[in-house]
């Protein structure tokens, strides 16, 4: 069977400098991969190739679809991207900024469907932010805010979900949250991307880790076959403690080495 | 909203074209706009014009003040801040200034669309495809202080103290006198560009999350940043080519009608272009009504309203 | 469509016309004057009853050598809708301001003459004789013509003095201007004209120190009515020049506008003249 994406031999030049190198990757649809590495190991530029909003070398299919040859609506249609950038401007009501994830299903003319609304209660349901309905986004509390913008590109119901650093910036509850939303959507079908800093979530809640670092993908699959001792002190420069709990794998970052 | 704005822009026209130097009661009005009865040329050539042209500048201007407030995620955008407004200018005062308006009357409307076009190009050839907000607006700054010296150039060495004062009168925007021909000109440009503003909503909607997340949500922002700018550059340089400059409105009337429109972009264009229109053609009442030696000029009214609650608005900004 | 509104709009007056015929003095055009400098012609020019309206400004002794003419006349603001209403046979007009104004009207079938601003006493002699004539007084014109042409005569000899006319911000008036010619035709030598000024120029306060002329003359519309209005207008720097130039103010309204009106003005120039002389 043919994974949702497909990413093969990927790299991707940003402003005269070679960022992702010859980068591959399968996620199989039912899969919530963490994409992990230091900073500057090309996880954000991988994204937005994968997302289409950055240009890139090698192939990237999506659902058997060469993502390049895909007008943008479709590409809408089949992938949602939430971006780490969080501001929104004015001060939109945050039912509005979820409806605007159902904007590549809209005809032209037309307003909202029956199957977008009950698309945007289905998201705001799963980000637990359906109390916030009418409230201004410019006014929610940063964890609030983050949930809002995840109903927004969980309500474009694509295939495939990709996320920048979800859980930057927010609490121990909110993250654990949202990594619950990523997964509760994994385990109902999607393929999902997400980038993650904290290795900890990425042990606890990812089907898969990929790690990255200085462009190039330096392996993928399980957690605990990943994020190796031996991994983490090459690529993070750490020691980490490890373990199991509750049948799940847990990793603390201890010391530099 | 939408039936508010409209009847109160019928009541608007309704009352313009019942001001004037002329009295005239209301069935001698109706019959003249039928061009029936001893009031039709007085209410067809020249109070129906002024009217019409005062609708479509108002309009112009607050449609694409709404509009560039959504692209750059601004909201102290308007026409002028792209630098359209100043470069329709220059346009106009060159045509006045090298004598091409009084030989050939066309050539006033034509060289201020003509300024107004060559701006958006130039902003646009600036700010590149994929451009980011900041680079528009600061191109925007580059072209409009380019057109403003350009215009300040040509006054300068006006020809006589005559030419100079009808290049300063002339930038201070009227709709005094217009005719039909003014109106056949400005209207199908400025219905033209207002198409092209209307038709981007849902894109400025997207990109009120950012330019990143509009792209994955399918709209091409090369494209819809260019047909902004395009659709600004026909509507207002038509709009300051018969008129004048106006100044505010563009900036004015999108920001007290943003919160009656929950703040989303798309639905903030058409009310804006209705309060516009409503707004331009109620300053040109008053001009009418103030009973100074020489007739006010629109842009002096509307630079009065608008520049202190343009500093207003800057104050609250700055402390919000 | 123009000449249809043509027609309703003369009707009446046609009519009028017609009733009135056997008097032939009452068939002379009417006149609205929408422009200061088209005002005091239409004032030098017509008769009193053929004025309908002038502009609010003539009336302003600062502004308009015909000022006392223009007492009492009734006044518009210039636009399309009050000439329409007035029904003139005629429109008197700027070429510059009113563009739009005359174009509008124009297109409605009036008669609209659109002044030019001509920078030579031949040129406003014509100007003269030409709105004249339209207002039906053909004979008015030539003879206020001949009287300013004779004004303007140079009179033989060299030029008893220098002068220079000073207006706000520095501006003066060169080679080839009505003032030049009028400074000329008073025995007065146009210092800004020798300092290779052409038409509308300015001249910097440091070669005006340098070469300061036997007369300065301010015009400005504050002249006329403060005597501070001199003090204000000339730097320190003239005030300390020795010998002390001579100042004198000029009005206005003597040169803002051309017209016969300038015959006058030059006889004023005369009189400074002379002053300086005695």
């Amino acid at each position: 069977m043919t994974p949702l994406l497909a990413v093969d031999r990927v790299s991707v030049v940003l402003g005269g400098r070679p960022v992702v190198h010859d980068a591959s990757l399968a996620v199989p649809a039912g899969c919530l991969t963490a994409l992990v590495g230091p900073n500057g190991a090309g996880k954000t530029s991988l994204l937005r190739a994968i997302a289409g909003t950055a240009a890139w070398q090698g192939g990237i299919r999506v659902g058997g679809q060469d993502l390049r040859r895909m007008p943008a609506e479709v590409r809408a249609r089949t992938v949602a991207y939430l971006p780490q950038q969080r501001d929104v401007a004015w001060g939109l009501a945050a039912r509005d900024v979820v409806a605007l994830g159902r904007l590549p299903h809209r005809t032209f003319a037309g307003g909202e469907s029956a199957a977008d609304r009950a698309a945007i209660g289905r998201a705001m349901a799963a980000a637990d932010v359906a109390a916030l309905a009418g409230r201004p986004v410019d006014r929610l509390s940063g964890g609030e805010r983050a949930r809002v913008l995840l109903a927004r590109a969980l309500a474009q119901d694509a295939a495939l979900l990709v996320v920048d650093e979800p859980t930057a910036a927010l609490d121990p509850y909110h993250q654990i949250q949202v990594m619950e939303v990523l997964r509760a959507e994994a385990d109902a079908g999607r393929a999902v991307v997400a980038v993650l800093h904290d290795l900890a979530l990425a042990a606890r809640f990812a089907h898969q880790v990929a790690l990255m670092d200085a462009g190039r993908m330096v392996a993928a699959g399980a957690p605990a076959s990943v994020l190796t001792a031996a991994a983490l002190a090459r690529v993070y420069r750490i020691e980490a403690l490890a373990g199991t709990h509750d049948g799940a794998g847990w990793i603390l970052p201890w010391r530099r080495c | 909203m939408l039936a508010g704005l409209s009847a109160a822009l019928l009541a608007a026209a309704l009352a313009s074209l019942a001001t004037g130097y002329v009295p005239l009661p209301w069935p001698e009005l109706v019959a003249g706009l039928f061009g029936q009865g001893r009031a039709g040329p007085l209410v067809q050539e020249i109070r129906l014009p002024r009217t019409l042209l005062a609708i479509g500048v108002g309009a112009t201007l607050g449609l694409s003040g709404a509009a560039l407030q959504g692209l750059l995620r601004n909201p102290l955008a308007e026409p002028g801040v792209v630098g359209i407004s100043a470069s329709a200018g220059l346009g106009s005062v060159l045509a006045l200034y090298f004598g091409m308006a009084a030989a050939w009357p066309p050539a006033l409307p034509l060289s201020g669309m003509a300024g107004a076009g060559l701006a958006a190009i130039l902003v646009l050839a600036l700010a590149g495809r994929a451009a980011g907000m900041l680079s528009l607006v600061l191109a925007g700054v580059a072209v409009s202080s380019f057109a403003v010296a350009l215009t300040a150039l040509a006054l300068n060495l006006a020809p006589n103290p005559y030419a100079l004062s009808e290049m300063l009168f002339w930038l201070l925007g009227s709709v005094r006198d217009r005719s039909r021909d003014d109106v056949l000109y400005a209207a199908p440009l400025m219905i033209l560009g207002g198409a092209m503003l209307l038709a981007g909503g849902r894109g400025l909607d997207a990109l009120s999350l950012g330019e990143e997340t509009a792209a994955s949500l399918g709209v091409r922002v090369g494209r819809l940043q260019a047909r902004v700018v395009a659709g600004t550059a026909l509507a207002v340089g038509a709009a300051v080519s018969v008129a004048g400059s106006i100044g505010f409105v563009g900036l004015v009337v999108p920001h007290l009608l943003r919160p009656l429109c929950r703040h989303r972009p798309s639905a903030l264009l058409l009310p804006s272009a209705l309060a516009g229109a409503i707004l331009v053609v109620a300053a040109d009442i008053l001009v009418r009504l103030v009973p100074t030696a020489i007739e006010l000029h629109l842009g002096v009214v509307t630079a009065l309203v608008g520049a202190p609650f343009f500093l207003a608005l800057l104050f609250r900004l700055g402390r919000g | 469509m123009r000449s249809s509104i043509r027609r309703r709009l003369s009707g009446p007056a046609a009519m009028g016309a017609v009733l009135m015929a056997a008097s032939p003095a009452i068939a002379l055009p009417t006149v609205v004057s929408i422009n200061l400098c088209a005002d005091q012609l239409a004032l030098a020019l017509a008769d009193r009853a053929q004025i309908l309206a002038i502009g609010p400004l003539a009336a302003d002794p600062a502004l308009s050598a015909m000022h006392g003419e223009a007492a009492g006349m009734p006044t518009v603001r210039g636009t399309a809708e009050e000439v329409l209403r007035l029904a003139p046979d005629l429109v008197l007009s700027g070429a510059h301001q009113q563009r739009k104004t005359n174009a509008l009207l124009e297109r409605m079938g009036f008669r609209v003459m659109a002044l030019p601003s001509p920078d030579d006493v031949e040129g406003v002699a014509r100007m003269t004789v030409a709105v004249a004539e339209a207002l039906g007084h053909g004979p008015r014109g030539r003879r206020l013509a001949a009287e300013m042409r004779a004004a303007f005569r140079v009179p033989a000899g060299p030029p008893t003095a220098s002068a220079l006319v000073w207006r706000p911000n520095g501006f003066v008036s060169g080679r080839g201007t009505l003032s030049d010619a009028g400074l000329a035709a008073a025995g007065l030598d146009n210092a800004a004209a020798r300092a290779g000024i052409g038409a509308w120029g300015t001249m910097p306060l440091e070669r005006l120190v340098a070469r300061p002329p036997d007369l300065l003359l301010l015009e400005d519309y504050m002249a006329e009515k403060s005597s501070r209005a001199q003090a204000l207008l000339v730097h320190p720097a003239l005030a300390r020049l020795s010998p002390p130039m001579r100042v004198a103010a000029v009005p206005t309204a003597d040169w803002l506008c051309p017209g016969p009106w300038m015959a006058g003005a030059v006889g004023r120039l005369r009189d400074l003249a002379a002053e300086g002389r005695g």
